[in-house]
């Protein structure tokens, strides 16, 4: 039982990051109806951002180092972000989704690749900035990373809350996500809406970035792949498109991908998280919630 | 674009000569390739045969079977991606499918020993049943979603074979697998052989996939392609057809694996990353995705031999073949007017079709 709890609060911490990721997809997909592949390459960017403040600042109290390093690669994920989306994203705003998912892929390949080469493949250690205290609650070890993952997570999530539900933009974000061409006889003009979005996206993938660095302790540029899949599942499974949806889905995905690597194989957990994946969309295409169905290319 | 479409009339016209005598099915307007197409393919066959007499290098025989290799890879996710329209980025599992049979039948990993062709035949017919036994549930997905479960089933293939313990050799893989042996013929280390063998493949998988495009089949998936709905108002079963052209994608991915596995004649998880899915999706993407055979061939012809040409290029392959793909989809999407699904009835892509092709037949490329 207590094993229980404590791999249900791992897939918890685990799950609330990739939530971030999945929100970020989905806010993409709900304005701009397309699958934004190159997501996990903002995020391994990110990651690498962070680690770069820390090393840079090492010495320093973490209280500083950390919301440094998170807002630095919040900005820097926005600022990509809102770049890839003018260069490969705009150009094909008429053409098939399948046009920009196609650009999202070369975009995906071409960070990843472009920043092995500049600081090679090898993986980096991250440096401790997370708190290392621990605590007894009952049979369960909490660690102090983990509380701070979830506040920050948690932090973020409220933020985007806020912004989507209690502000005149967040509002203007759904009606386009709703109806592009209805914003727009409300004189709204989406291409702006689609670049907020694409920079609110991008500061969400950046704090995942750091998030998990920290967490895991180490930085790769193949970071991102697996995890921005993992990512798309969590957005898929509960219904593409769907705020609420994309954070529980994240929540499940990490929390099935640490019960499987604890009660079946840590080897096959990534195999297990795709096939579910698969499952859930043959059985239920428009996602567990699924108020919005896919249209289909 | 209020056009109608012409592939749609044309697969009306195709659906509704089923039923009718053998004359209908004997001479489709569109069935008949253009003697030009036959004779260039004979003349690569040729050139395939003789050029083992004037060359010697070896090294120029292992980079040309591994683009022939790469061909065929092109050609059957041509079928997938270019004629159907389907984005699959797991495409490379099924290569690994096909070269894990090879390595299974024919080494002493298990002590079996079939002959080639026995070989090259199962593997093939392995790689579609899992294309079916994928396909099946996830084809009635379109679009994005597709594309991702297929993702992950490169992985799982990938992770499984990563993970397969004695049964797949784990991350070593299997060693030794046998040289093949055709009629009588046996091979040997040198690539000569091996050259002649995977090119003529290729002349025979570039040959059939023009076949199929212009045939019945080709036409529908066109037809599919770029008007779903229109298409199925038509009388035209979408995953029945999905699911063929997954099945024979598979089969050219399959084929062209085990020969992969029986010329490295050792194989491992390491060569069937999702890297080498999008470096198919580049080729083809590079090919033009008009569906047609012969631009897709000579892209991954290009594709692989130019790093071979510029050394030390290869670390830069993936950085420079990301904005390419995001080029290329975008030039592309100016050049049709309209999407990648979509019907080219743009004056700018009549005008270069009426450049590019002496004689419009009626139901060719549209």
């Amino acid at each position: 039982m207590s094993t229980l709890l404590q791999q249900l609060l791992n897939g918890l911490t685990l799950g609330s990051v990739y939530a971030l990721l999945a929100l970020s997809i989905t806010m993409i997909f709900g304005v701009l109806g397309v699958m934004a592949f190159a997501q996990g390459a903002v995020y391994m960017l990110s990651a690498y951002v962070g680690l770069y403040i820390v090393t840079q600042m090492q010495g320093m109290s973490s209280f500083v180092v950390l919301p440094l390093a998170l807002l630095c690669a919040a900005a820097v994920g926005a600022g990509v972000n809102m770049t890839i989306d003018q260069l490969t994203y705009r150009p094909l705003r008429n053409a098939g989704r399948l046009s920009s998912l196609i650009s999202g892929i070369g975009v995906y390949f071409f960070i990843e690749n472009a920043i092995g080469l500049l600081v090679g493949r090898k993986v980096f250690a991250f440096p401790t900035v997370l708190p290392t205290a621990q605590y007894q609650i009952a049979d369960i070890r909490v660690t102090a990373a983990q509380l701070t993952v979830l506040a920050t997570t948690g932090a973020a999530v409220a933020a985007l809350w806020y912004l989507v539900r209690r502000t005149e933009v967040g509002l203007i974000i759904r009606g386009v996500s709703e109806r592009a061409e209805t914003a727009m006889l409300m004189s709204i003009n989406p291409e702006r809406i689609i670049l907020l979005t694409f920079g609110v996206a991008g500061a969400l993938s950046g704090i995942a970035g750091v998030l998990i660095g920290a967490y895991i302790g180490v930085v790769a540029p193949s970071m991102g792949f697996l995890i921005g899949m993992k990512a798309f599942a969590a957005a898929v499974v509960a219904g593409i498109g769907n705020i609420p949806g994309a954070l529980i889905g994240g929540v499940l995905v990490g929390i099935i991908e640490t019960l499987s690597s604890g009660y079946i194989s840590a080897a096959w957990s990534d195999a297990i998280v795709f096939l579910m994946l698969v499952l859930v969309l043959v059985i239920r295409p428009d996602g567990l919630i699924g108020a919005r169905a896919p249209q289909r290319a | 674009m209020s056009e109608p479409n012409i592939a749609v009339r044309h697969v009306v016209s195709a659906e509704r000569s089923l039923p009718m005598s053998e004359k209908a099915k004997k001479e489709p307007a569109h069935a008949a390739a253009p003697m030009r197409l036959y004779v260039t393919l004979a003349l690569a066959a040729l050139a395939v045969v003789l050029l083992p007499l004037f060359v010697r290098n070896q090294y120029v025989f292992d980079v040309l079977s591994h683009a022939g290799i790469f061909i065929l890879f092109a050609c059957g996710l041509n079928i997938v991606v270019g004629l159907a329209g389907l984005l699959d980025l797991g495409y490379i599992a099924f290569a690994a499918i096909g070269a894990y049979c090879a390595a299974f039948l024919a080494s002493p990993h298990f002590g079996i020993h079939l002959p080639f062709l026995a070989v090259i035949v199962i593997a093939g017919a392995t790689a579609a049943v899992f294309a079916v036994i994928l396909g099946f549930p996830t084809l009635r997905l379109r679009g994005d979603y597709l594309s991702i479960v297929t993702l992950g089933f490169g992985e799982i293939v990938r992770i499984a074979l990563l993970n397969g313990g004695w049964f797949t050799g784990g991350s070593d893989g299997i060693q030794s697998i046998d040289r093949p042996n055709i009629f009588g013929y046996q091979f040997t280390f040198k690539l000569e052989a091996y050259f002649v063998l995977i090119g003529l493949f290729c002349v025979i998988g570039i040959g059939f996939g023009e076949f199929l495009r212009r045939g019945r089949l080709g036409v529908i998936w066109q037809a599919l392609r770029d008007d779903e709905l229109a298409a199925r108002s038509a009388g035209i079963n979408p995953l029945k057809y999905f699911l063929i052209a997954f099945a024979i994608g598979a089969v050219y991915a399959g084929v062209a694996g085990a020969m992969w596995a029986m010329k490295q004649i050792s194989i491992s998880p390491d060569s069937f990353t999702v890297d080498q899915s999008i470096l198919v999706l580049a080729i083809v993407v590079l090919g033009g995705l008009s569906g047609r055979f012969l631009p897709v061939a000579l892209s991954a012809l290009f594709v692989i031999t130019m790093p071979e040409a510029l050394r030390g290029f290869d670390s830069y392959r993936m950085v420079i073949f990301g904005p390419i793909l995001v080029v290329a989809i975008i030039v592309r999407s100016r050049m049709d007017g309209g999407s990648l699904t979509g019907a080219r009835t743009s004056p700018m892509w009549q005008r270069l079709q009426q450049l590019t092709s002496r004689k419009m037949r009626d139901g060719d490329r549209i």
